[in-house]
């Protein structure tokens, strides 16, 4: 948008609603400071040492692990959507064309200006950040960590070994990688799904934690055991484990890096149909 | 000891193999032994995961661990780098 | 025990399978006669699943309920109980905008396949998507969920506008992406407001709270949150001020991916448009509100429909103006005014895709839309020349056809809650709707050909004639037993309904 479409009429206008949003919001957060009403979360927290250590992965993963799914498709979809407006995808019609398509170039590498030893250490450096990324994708239940974290440290070592050697990125995730890796992500917690769904009639029923008793011990053991623990708490000593959040932070993790990294991929590379090997120039 | 322990540990390695094949060119052995010294020590600064209780789980005495799956997903990089070749 | 069971099988189905589906065709990308299989035979799948589910409600992840009086867990939806999970409701109304939503998702995904060059993964999940994110606008009762499917739905509408690749969708789909993250982020923080004030998500536990307690002069984050969920009413719906950004959209994409971009964005209007009925209803001003903004949306849509020179335009303004027409009805709030808003809603999408299909059969001689030629097509297409009067009747209200059914009942309930103003306007559109499509009609139909160079032909794929003739065929039926779909409205208006008190 131009800036310059903001002066005059148009802009007293802008900033008249802005002021009158700001008032009304500040008020009413005003008048919530101190009165927040606990509601649902009382009974949540109450219930939590039944599930992961880690309450937020259970929050975030179980009781609300439907919402999850839908923000991870907001990643996948931002990430599809971004390659399209680049080039990935563009479709017309058979018999009629308005216009060959809008491309973007790929960006110019100038790699030679960085010095020898950021050159040296760039390597350790990207390999290093990818075995952080995936320890932080098995904290996901125990402590901070989870699939989120870990997509988007990976994809920075990606960018971090792109901005050192510049084509010839050691990292190499070609598309058809990130595609694939992505649709796994999505399609994996996706259909984690399934077992409850098919045992207890609900979707995405944590059939690992199974805390309201409606799957098989058989069942609940094969999702629930590899990951079981001995909570010491106050409360006493118990022998909880997350299930199946584990396995959705993997999911969510290679969502993440499909996604981002392709972001990654398509502005770094610009998008072009050729299959990957020709474009490598016969490496 | 519980499986809780082990299995991330597992999972990196598994994982580290997948991102490890995604490697090209060539990792001298510099940067081999480099990586490895890092990531002990990187285990050592982030200790054991939360509510690990056993040595499998990099446990050794309060205050004193080792995050297994930090070494775990180097191991496994170097392994998966090391399947694909150059 | 309830009659209705909390784990419905349909609910989850009708979400997940367009997400797989999307996942799987962007995956497989240019294998074209592949992807037409899958989507076809998933979006046939998904309108008989809507055909034989019963109703009923979805906890997903199995949470159960907690009894506030007896301090126990229940998994009965049936009783007043506040939910652990994620609750989504599939009742009569839901299977009603669902099916016919299933049902132009079959044909704009048939017409689509067979149209379209070849890499056409990444698009198809698009359209799926839309789907998928409307599926849950319809269905959710809770805020939270809302919210993320207000998210998605809106960067799924600049995907499906981008996917034709030209410099006017890349600004289009830039300048709705860019204004239609406010949409997401104003409802956010209507979601935080109801939140912080009640501590429940579930839109149903929410109102059960507001009613329960004395707000005093809380209420005031009431209305904040109001005027965020207007905001976002607004952006997602394409109503005024901001509606030349949605009929940019609506005018950039391809004329099948618009019939997918307004149906999604008039269910939408009616699912957010009930829940804002059902939160703050009750309070005064809030109908005031959303009237002024239906009417003010039905007449500048149609002023400007009128000087467009080009049919998709004139479409894509016309579709904005008679969004203004659902929210009339739904805005009143009575009775007769939610049964005509939302039959209203289902009869637009019907009739409007007749028109877009119209359009998209022009892309097959030549691709001119433009009313400054004239092309006499209906020498050449005398059935395309029907099926697009019989459109235009159908929009224009004119009886046998469904649009007349839903008019009559808007007129009616305006007339009833004393706002005789209102009757006026909703006329004047229809009036306005027949004299701005059959100009268009008059130039590229009926009006010799100025020049006597030969218009460059394609053969028109056999699915366009199909969609066109059953969609027409179902106004004509429609129109003729409106009961047919009444029926499916009535309880909810009933539930929901408020009498209008000026």
């Amino acid at each position: 948008m131009d800036p310059s479409e903001l002066r005059g009429k148009r802009g007293v206008i802008a900033v008249i609603a802005l002021l009158i949003i700001g008032v009304g919001l500040m008020s009413s957060l005003e008048r919530l400071a101190g009165n927040v009403s606990p509601g649902i979360s009382r009974i949540y927290n109450i219930l939590a040492y039944l599930v992961a250590p880690n309450n937020i992965a259970t929050w975030v993963y179980d009781w609300r692990g439907f919402d999850t799914l839908i923000e991870t498709a907001v990643i996948y979809v931002g990430a599809v959507v971004s390659a399209l407006a680049i080039g990935r995808g563009v479709v017309q019609m058979k018999h009629y064309s308005e216009e060959a398509p809008v491309t973007s170039p790929p960006l110019e590498y100038r790699t030679e200006s960085l010095t020898v030893i950021l050159k040296l250490f760039g390597l350790p450096a990207a390999i290093l950040l990818l075995s952080y990324g995936i320890m932080v994708v098995t904290a996901s239940s125990t402590s901070g960590g989870g699939g989120f974290q870990c997509g988007v440290i990976m994809t920075s070592a990606y960018l971090l070994a792109a901005i050192f050697y510049g084509k010839e990125n050691p990292i190499r995730f070609g598309k058809r990688f990130l595609i694939g890796i992505g649709a796994v992500g999505l399609g994996g917690y996706t259909l984690l799904g399934l077992p409850g769904f098919l045992t207890s009639g609900y979707w995405q029923y944590n059939v690992g934690a199974d805390i309201w008793n409606l799957v098989s011990p058989t069942l609940h053991s094969i999702f629930g055991d590899p990951f079981r623990l001995t909570l010491y708490l106050q409360e006493g000593v118990f022998y909880s484990t997350p299930g199946i959040i584990p396995l959705i932070n993997i999911a969510e993790a290679f969502n993440v890096i499909g996604a981002i990294g392709l972001i990654y991929f398509a502005f770094l590379y610009g998008w072009s149909e050729q299959p990957e090997d020709q474009e490598k120039g016969g490496k | 000891m519980m499986p809780g322990d082990i299995t991330p540990f597992i999972i990196s390695i598994v994982l580290g193999v997948l991102f490890g094949t995604q490697l090209s060119g060539k990792i001298s052995k510099g940067t081999t032994i480099l990586v490895i010294i890092f990531s002990i020590v990187g285990a050592l600064l982030f200790g054991a995961f939360m509510f690990t209780y056993s040595i499998y789980g990099g446990y050794i005495m309060p205050g004193l661990g080792f995050a297994t799956p930090l070494i775990g997903a180097t191991i496994g990089i170097l392994i998966g780098k090391a399947l694909k070749g150059e | 025990m309830s009659a209705y069971p909390s784990n419905l099988w349909s609910i989850p189905l009708l979400v997940v399978i367009p997400i797989l589906v999307a996942v799987v065709v962007n995956l497989i990308y240019n294998r074209a006669r592949l992807i037409k299989v899958i989507s076809l035979a998933s979006a046939i799948c998904l309108a008989l699943i809507t055909l034989f589910s019963s109703y009923g409600y979805h906890w997903f992840t199995g949470q159960p309920a907690l009894r506030p009086e007896t301090l126990t867990f229940t998994f009965d939806p049936g009783l007043p109980a506040w939910r652990l999970a994620l609750e989504f409701y599939f009742g009569p109304l839901q299977q009603a905008m669902i099916f016919i939503m299933s049902l132009i998702l079959i044909f704009v995904v048939a017409v689509a396949t067979s149209g379209l060059t070849k890499r056409q993964g990444p698009y198809m999940g698009m359209i799926f998507l839309l789907y998928a994110s409307a599926a849950i606008i319809i269905m959710v009762n809770d805020f939270y969920h809302l919210w993320i499917a207000v998210e998605i739905g809106s960067l799924v509408v600049a995907g499906v506008v981008v996917g034709s690749g030209t410099s006017v969708s890349h600004k289009a789909a830039l300048k709705y992406t860019f204004f239609s993250a406010l949409s997401g982020a104003g409802l956010a923080i209507a979601l935080a407001l109801i939140l912080g004030l009640t501590g429940y998500p579930n839109i149903s536990d929410a109102i059960m709270y507001i009613q329960s307690v004395n707000l005093g002069e809380m209420s005031i984050i009431l209305y904040v949150a109001f005027g965020f969920f207007v905001l976002s009413w607004i952006y997602a719906g394409g109503l005024a001020p901001i509606h030349p950004l949605k009929s940019e959209v609506y005018g950039a994409s391809f004329p099948h991916g618009t019939a997918m971009l307004q149906t999604q964005s008039k269910l939408m209007l009616v699912a957010i448009g009930i829940v804002m009925l059902r939160v703050f209803g009750n309070l005064p001003f809030v109908r005031e509100v959303m009237l002024a903004i239906s009417v003010i949306t039905m007449m500048l849509g149609v002023v400007m429909a009128l000087i467009q020179t080009d049919f998709r335009w004139i479409l894509a303004y016309l579709i904005v103006s008679h969004s203004g027409l659902v929210t009339v009805g739904i805005s009143l709030g009575t009775t007769e005014g939610l049964v005509g808003g939302i039959f209203q809603a289902i009869n637009d999408v019907i009739y409007m895709t007749v028109l877009l299909l119209c359009c998209e059969a022009l892309y097959y001689f030549g691709g001119k839309t433009s009313t400054r030629h004239s092309l006499g097509l209906a020498k050449k297409a005398p059935w395309l020349g029907v099926a697009i009067i019989l459109g235009t009747m159908a929009a224009s209200g004119i009886p046998p056809f469904n649009g007349f059914q839903s008019e009559i009942i808007l007129i009616q309930a305006s007339l009833k809650a004393g706002l005789p103003e209102v009757a006026a306007v909703i006329l004047m559109v229809s009036v306005t709707t027949f004299i701005a499509l059959f100009r268009a009609i008059y130039r590229l139909f009926l009006k010799p050909p100025e020049t006597s160079e030969p218009i460059v032909e394609a053969k028109v794929p056999m699915v366009l004639h199909v969609g066109l003739w059953v969609l027409v065929a179902i106004t004509l039926i429609i129109g003729i037993y409106p009961n047919i779909v009444v029926s499916f409205i009535t309880p909810v208006a009933e539930a929901v309904s408020l009498p209008w008190y000026l």
